[in-house]
């Protein structure tokens, strides 16, 4: 992939901890504050254009690395670049502009949306909020954004409570897109909603970045929905990448273990298709305790002495696709 | 011989509602039912009001007949003598079945009292055995812990092995692993394949995943808007869909994840069904 001088987003070696909550006796005793390691040395660059998939478990760290992009969260350490200015630490104050530019789009489409807002008042509030055009053009705007999103335009002055699952997913869709932002950052759009539904949120998706051009960082579970969205995917594992690449490529030949396993888990649809996911022994480690090595070593069927004792660095296979995995590293790097 | 549950004419209204019309089905012992549709489609409505597990304010009726018994036409002590007995429900969030007073061990050996008289000393035994064979490690360790200090995955197996305890001739799970990881999903679905293996009744299961149904299920209810549009064995309509509904879902199935060659077809852009 030729890199375009410079990349819309990028984030280079983030990390996150939150502190967890402690006793009056730990505190007494002034044991050291624990804290749970919820994003680890993710950096992630998004061109112009692109759309980036983030899939992993619960507890992967993918949402916070959605909040992070959207200001919500700041980073313990690392930086996050926006069109090359720095806006790690933004001031609250002076996040506004930067709001005209990075959207988010989020899981429940029943409590993300003001309930005693109508449709109408919804869409139009960012618009308000960022003084865009007169009040007629923005009530012309609203409609548009509707049309947009294919939401009927009789629902302009319905409550969210009055709509279903995949109506209100659209007007959250809309208000994102209201102010025309470059990037889009959507933490698990469907997963609320019903699979047919899912369908027709998905194909809005795909349809809005063919005709607008903007960015979407896409965070799901579930790796079908990714792959209907992204050119590129990461994945991540306890708070870290551990692979990343093209999407079609990353899903025909996975490199990491983990990537594996969690292709193998999708349930295949034919009857006559045996159903043989990769073997994971126990549940994921705990963000708590500090972890040496590998993230996936506890679980991987493949874990050697190297992978306990050395943190494997993202390797470059050449083809778009990296993978922070030893044992890929020297079986199926390209001599 | 009648099937072991045979479902004839039910309706389920919430209020002045119905929101399941007159439906027939039946399972009978070493079948796998899976009854699949959307939210709304009330097939959860279904699967539990047909043992008589339905909200205070809904109202099953039709003949549900068990083992030869009408389940809709007995008291709720009857019934429930039934339930304690013959039947058993994995629901989709272990975390809320469970209760979150009691330890792991308390609820074991109370289910395990409940089948026959025993020590509890016994009874503890025979739930660490239990627990030991849906793949749980240090089981006396697990008995001692209360439900919020389990994972989602290990609260589910705790959750299959309290179903498994009473020996149920129909054991009903609800979405059982809708609320879990995919990777510990695959772990759930291995455990309930060798547990339906072993059983020797029926199984019933009530979920939006057609990927569980064609790796659980030996035959299949497809409903739509309170109604069963399609149902017969699972090869069959899965392999020739009749229903225009059940095509439709079908068509949404991310089958290319498992073949590389093909590209992924057009996603069918119809209105909700619903």
């Amino acid at each position: 992939m030729i890199k375009s001088p410079t990349p819309l987003l990028q984030l280079t070696n983030v990390h996150k901890a939150y502190p967890v909550a402690q006793g009056l006796g730990r505190r007494l005793r002034r044991e050291q504050r624990r804290v749970a390691r919820a994003v680890d040395e993710v950096s992630l660059t998004i061109e112009p254009g692109q759309s980036v998939g983030i899939v992993g478990e619960s507890g992967s760290g993918k949402t916070t690395v959605a909040r992070m992009i959207l200001g919500l969260v700041e980073p313990t350490s690392g930086r996050v670049v926006f069109e090359g200015r720095d806006v790690t630490h933004v001031p609250h104050a002076q996040r506004r502009r930067l709001g005209r530019d990075i959207q988010g789009v989020f899981q429940d489409p029943y409590s993300s949306l003001d309930p005693r807002q109508r449709v109408r008042q919804i869409i139009r509030e960012p618009l308000d909020i960022h003084r865009i055009g007169t009040s007629a053009e923005r009530d012309m705007r609203v409609r548009e954004l509707m049309d947009q999103v294919a939401l009927p335009r009789r629902y302009l002055h319905s409550y969210p409570h009055e709509l279903s699952g995949g109506l209100r997913q659209r007007v959250g869709i809309a208000t994102a897109l209201a102010v025309g932002p470059k990037l889009i950052v959507a933490d698990e759009p469907v997963s609320a909603l019903d699979v047919s539904v899912q369908a027709q949120i998905l194909t809005l998706l795909s349809e809005i970045r063919e005709q607008t051009g903007i960015s979407i960082v896409f965070i799901s579970h579930d790796l079908a929905a990714v792959a209907d969205v992204c050119d590129s995917i990461a994945v991540m594992c306890l708070g870290r990448v551990v692979e990343s690449g093209p999407t079609r490529q990353v899903y025909q030949r996975p490199r990491h273990p983990y990537t594996q396993a969690l292709l193998s888990a999708v349930l295949p649809t034919d009857p006559a298709t045996p159903y043989r996911p990769i073997k994971l022994v126990g549940d994921p480690p705990s963000p708590l305790e500090p972890l040496t090595g590998c993230v996936f070593r506890s679980r991987c069927g493949q874990a050697e002495a190297i992978c306990a004792e050395l943190t494997p660095q993202a390797t470059d296979f050449g083809d778009g696709q990296h993978a922070s995995c030893h044992v890929a590293a020297r079986i199926l790097a390209p001599r | 011989m009648s099937p072991l549950l045979d479902v004839n004419g039910v309706t389920i209204s919430y209020g002045d509602v119905e929101v399941v019309h007159p439906l027939s089905f039946s399972v009978d012992r070493g079948e796998v039912l899976g009854i699949v549709g959307e939210s709304g489609s009330g097939k959860t409505s279904v699967g539990l009001g047909m043992i008589g597990l339905l909200p205070r304010n809904g109202r099953a009726t039709g003949e549900v007949m068990f083992e030869g018994r009408n389940l809709l036409a007995m008291s709720t002590g009857e019934l429930r003598r039934i339930r304690r007995r013959s039947i058993s429900v994995i629901m989709q969030n272990p975390a809320k079945a469970l209760d979150p007073c009691y330890t792991v061990g308390a609820q074991f050996v109370e289910i395990l009292r409940l089948r026959e008289p025993m020590s509890r000393r016994a009874a503890r035994a025979e739930a660490e055995q239990r627990l030991r064979q849906v793949g749980i490690a240090a089981p006396a360790h697990r008995l001692k812990a209360y439900p919020h200090e389990l994972s989602g995955g290990m609260a589910q197996r705790v959750m299959v092995a309290l179903c498994l305890a009473t020996n149920p001739s129909l054991l009903v799970a609800d979405e059982p692993t809708s609320a879990l990881d995919v990777t510990i999903q695959a772990q759930i679905l291995e455990l309930l394949k060798s547990v339906i293996a072993d059983l020797s009744g029926a199984v019933a299961i009530i979920t939006h995943d057609f990927g569980i149904v064609a790796q659980l299920c030996t035959k299949v209810c497809v409903m739509n808007a309170g109604r069963i549009v399609e149902a017969g064995p699972v090869a069959d309509v899965f392999a020739a869909p009749q229903h225009e509904y059940t095509r439709h879902l079908l068509s949404l199935l991310p089958g290319h994840l498992h073949h590389d060659d093909q590209t992924r077809p057009a996603r069918d852009e119809a209105e909700s069904p619903i």
